[in-house]
């Protein structure tokens, strides 16, 4: 039976994966934002607006909120992003000392039930256990990295698939060789919400849907001076 | 593209997931340089005569401790030939050569803000960094104000992280700053610029110029391996091959070339090397394609001869004093077997642009 500590479980199975492998090929480190934290001990999210209740973790969050929304004309649901500043932020700040070069990041489900009518409500609704883990892999060094000792923070814009790094207020493209979505329950696992139900698989197929990736390869990069 | 899924609970979809991390990011790093460049070997050149041997094992030994490297000696001794050489010998990328320019600042070079039209502006990065993946051949160093140039660098050619003092969003006064690696760093992008594994500077000064022109501080001048490029050993010797070379026709080693005499005469007062020399041997070999340089000069090869070193040879040697001009005009008269008017002449001559 899947629960909180089955999903930590399965996150940390990708984290130590990824951290052999960054250990192996470059003897970097890949940043599992905000892995020591139970969910118990995140920060609350709103019922009202399905963010962070306090306006303060949006722009240091630990982890990328996504909303879910049964689209009754499609008969079926889908993701979007809450449409609040920072809402791209993938995850708030780093160690910018470490030598990085990857970062996983946790995902976390805000399901969305619109009332109908002329005074509908909205509510939300976040699942107990439910989560997945995005992981990037960088070519190199984060460009983060000696970027000073406030820390830097990541925004993921799905729709791009833009990797930024908001450095002393500035952003900075954070390329990639590698993106991978983590599925850290079973497929099968059902969420009931406001009625309606939800897969575990079903919201991975949603979330998949919008969240693009640009990863680079050498091919795409500008040719080499051979003067 | 869209995000591809693994399920974490399941070790071969896991490891299907790193596994495709992995091959990406081995094939971007395959791709790219090595990280370190290969250590190579700076061998003799077969073109460059008259550089001593130890000159070679001085470059080598700083090529292979990843130094960058001054050549200084007197002018015209093959500095500018032989920084092309290392250039060659170390580079599969070729090479960028600038020369010394008074005129230059650290924008020249580094980079600085500069106007974008419709009231922006930007850091456009200088040619150094432009040319940040070979190596930076800056001839006649010390014709630039060395310090004030290259000063953003000094962090840089000790192997430092620098930053420059350029932001990366103009407007933004919390905006990062531009930064330099000190060593190769692959995949870097804009705003960090890294050097290139083949990336080092090889400089040339003139030890003439060095009294008079922009002096090196300290500081900046230990960040380079310094290596005397000086006139060649023997003359006579550089001399004959040189010429045997130019005519393909032997000469005696065991002669001495009335032109020895003469750049033994200059080399008293003022060493230079085979710069001029060589442009005399062609200023010959231009008026008589069969010029004779074995042996004593007759009334036309004297006439010859006088010429080649009034026009190669003599301009070079401006601020040396009245008395030794006068010595070296009676060396040279003898050597070129000048009659006694024309020899006094020379002597006026070379006195009158002495100090």
């Amino acid at each position: 039976m899947p629960d909180t500590n089955s999903v930590a479980d399965a996150r940390k199975k990708v984290g130590a994966a990824y951290t052999a492998l960054l250990k192996d090929v470059s003897d970097r480190q890949i940043s599992q934002a905000g892995s020591k934290k139970t969910r118990e001990q995140l920060p609350v999210i709103s019922a009202e607006t399905g963010v962070w209740r306090d306006n303060g973790i949006a722009s240091k969050p630990l982890a990328w909120l996504v909303h879910f929304e049964y689209d009754l004309d499609a008969g079926a649901w889908k993701a979007h992003l809450p449409g609040v500043p920072y809402a791209t932020r993938l995850t708030g700040t780093f160690n910018t000392k470490s030598p990085l070069q990857g970062v996983l990041c946790r995902v976390i489900p805000v399901a969305c039930m619109k009332e109908v009518g002329a005074d509908a409500k909205v509510q939300y609704d976040v699942h107990r256990y439910w989560e997945w883990a995005l992981a990037f892999v960088f070519p190199d060094l984060a460009v983060f990295t000696e970027g000073g000792s406030s820390g830097a923070t990541i925004d993921f814009n799905p729709s791009s698939g833009r990797l930024e790094s908001i450095i002393e207020g500035c952003a900075i493209e954070q390329p990639y060789v590698s993106a991978a979505l983590f599925e850290l329950n079973p497929g099968d696992d059902v969420w009931s919400v406001g009625g309606l139900q939800l897969t575990y698989g079903e919201a991975t197929n949603a979330l998949r849907a919008i969240i693009n990736v640009q990863p680079v390869t050498v091919a795409s990069e500008e040719p080499e001076d051979e003067a | 593209m869209q995000v591809s899924v693994y399920q974490a609970g399941d070790p071969a979809s896991l490891a299907a997931a790193v596994d495709m991390s992995r091959t990406a990011l081995l094939a971007y790093n395959a791709a790219k340089a090595p990280v370190h460049a290969p250590k190579v070997t700076v061998t003799k050149s077969p073109t460059l005569i008259g550089i001593d041997d130890a000159v070679y094992r001085q470059i080598d030994a700083a090529v292979k401790s990843d130094r960058h490297i001054m050549l200084y000696g007197p002018p015209g001794t093959g500095k500018t030939e032989l920084a092309r050489e290392i250039a060659v010998q170390i580079s599969s990328r070729g090479f960028t050569l600038v020369t010394g320019s008074a005129d230059w600042t650290s924008q020249d070079l580094i980079g600085g803000y500069q106007p974008l039209g419709e009231g922006k502006i930007s850091f456009l990065p200088g040619i150094m960094l432009e040319k940040f993946d070979q190596p930076f051949i800056i001839d006649e160093l010390n014709r630039c104000d060395i310090d004030k140039v290259l000063g953003p660098m000094f962090t840089v050619l000790s192997k430092h992280t620098t930053t420059l003092p350029y932001r990366v969003n103009v407007a933004d006064r919390d905006s990062a700053h531009y930064q330099i690696f000190g060593t190769f760093q692959p995949g870097t992008t804009d705003p960090k610029f890294s050097p290139g594994p083949q990336w080092r500077i090889i400089a040339t000064i003139n030890t003439i110029d060095k009294a008079s022109l922009y002096q090196m501080s300290y500081a900046l001048s230990r960040r380079f391996a310094w290596i005397f490029v000086d006139v060649p050993q023997d003359i006579n010797t550089f001399l004959i091959e040189y010429i045997t070379k130019r005519k393909s026709k032997e000469i005696s080693t065991q002669v001495e070339l009335p032109l020895t005499r003469v750049w033994r005469s200059v080399n008293a007062v003022r060493p230079m090397g085979a710069a001029p020399f060589i442009d005399v041997i062609n200023h010959c070999l231009a008026v008589e394609k069969t010029f004779d340089f074995g042996t004593a000069p007759t009334e036309p090869a004297s006439q010859v001869y006088l010429d080649a070193f009034m026009v190669n040879v003599m301009p070079m040697l401006d601020g040396v004093l009245k008395d030794e001009m006068r010595n070296v005009a009676t060396e040279v008269a003898q050597a070129i077997g000048l009659a006694s008017a024309t020899s006094e002449t020379l002597k006026r001559q070379m006195s009158s642009i002495g100090l």
